[in-house]
């Protein structure tokens, strides 16, 4: 009878191997001996139950452990990586849709920051030209200077 | 139109990147032997996972230093291999309870699952 359990087993194990042919040597190493050692240990704990070791309760070991194909497509996964991983090299650009509104939002806001220059330095320039005469003597000394450097109005010829 | 062959799909996306924690966290309180702690995710249907798919898994883990093994005399049959956390797998575990709870919370609150 363990004759005939041990040949489910072997068949099982055989179907493991078969299915991990393309994995590196040692993880389909690895692989059969844990599922190995699952079994065995697993039978241990029958023939040391009531009901003994029948061939049903070997199949139902095998059942739970599942189908070969699927444990071995397991095996090829990586673990999900840790925190941070870099970021790949190249991007493939984003949508043009996605872009648009934010380069409008940045043509927009170039726009305003322009025309606040153009406004600010209006009434800068404005101060400077024409409060000058109330101002007597400013500690820069560039609005003083600043009437000689007004050009000289045109004569008339 | 996408029903039945989209479900196990969808299980394995969501059991991807979460199982390995659901093992770490099982190994918090002390060591396992590796049969019980297979037997007992195995049995969790909502897992949808065959006791076979998480020696892959084990293996991952003790490669990365999450977990370490030992083995122990048994009174029946050969010596049993148990799996402790090691301090990397602890703190592993750790982020991702914060990582968890802070996806979970979004999920919830967006697809209208919040408990109330």
């Amino acid at each position: 009878m363990t004759q005939a359990h041990d040949q489910l087993v072997a068949r099982y194990l055989e179907a493991v191997v078969r299915a991990a042919a393309e994995l590196p040597a040692h993880r389909r190493d690895d692989l059969v001996v844990d599922l190995r050692e699952h079994i065995e240990s697993a039978r241990a704990d029958l023939v040391e139950g009531a009901g003994g070791e029948t061939a049903d309760a070997v199949a139902a070991i095998l059942r739970r452990l599942g189908d070969p194909v699927a444990i071995v497509n397991e095996a090829r996964l990586g673990l999900t990586p840790p925190p941070a991983p870099t970021p790949p090299m190249f991007v493939t650009a984003p949508p043009r849709a996605r872009r648009r509104l934010p380069v409008w939002g940045t043509v927009l806001i170039s726009v305003a920051v322009a025309v606040v220059i153009l406004c600010v330095g209006t009434m800068a320039l404005g101060a400077v030209l024409f409060q000058q005469p109330s101002r007597e003597s400013p500690v820069s000394g560039t609005p003083v200077d600043a009437p000689s450097f007004r050009p000289p109005a045109p004569t008339p010829s | 139109v996408a029903g039945v062959e989209e479900r196990p799909a969808l299980a394995t996306a969501l059991r991807r990147g979460t199982l390995e924690f659901c093992v770490l966290a099982m190994l918090a309180d002390g060591e396992r032997y590796g049969v019980e702690l297979v037997r007992q995710l195995g049995a969790e249907n909502a897992l949808a996972t065959s006791e076979g798919t998480l020696y892959p898994l084990l293996s991952r883990l003790r490669r990365a230093g999450f977990v370490a093994t030992n083995w122990q005399e048994s009174t029946s049959g050969p010596p049993r291999r148990y799996y402790a956390l090691t301090v990397d797998g602890r703190a592993a575990l750790t982020h991702f309870k914060t990582e968890w709870t802070t996806f979970r919370t979004a999920v919830d609150r967006i697809v209208g699952t919040e408990s109330r």
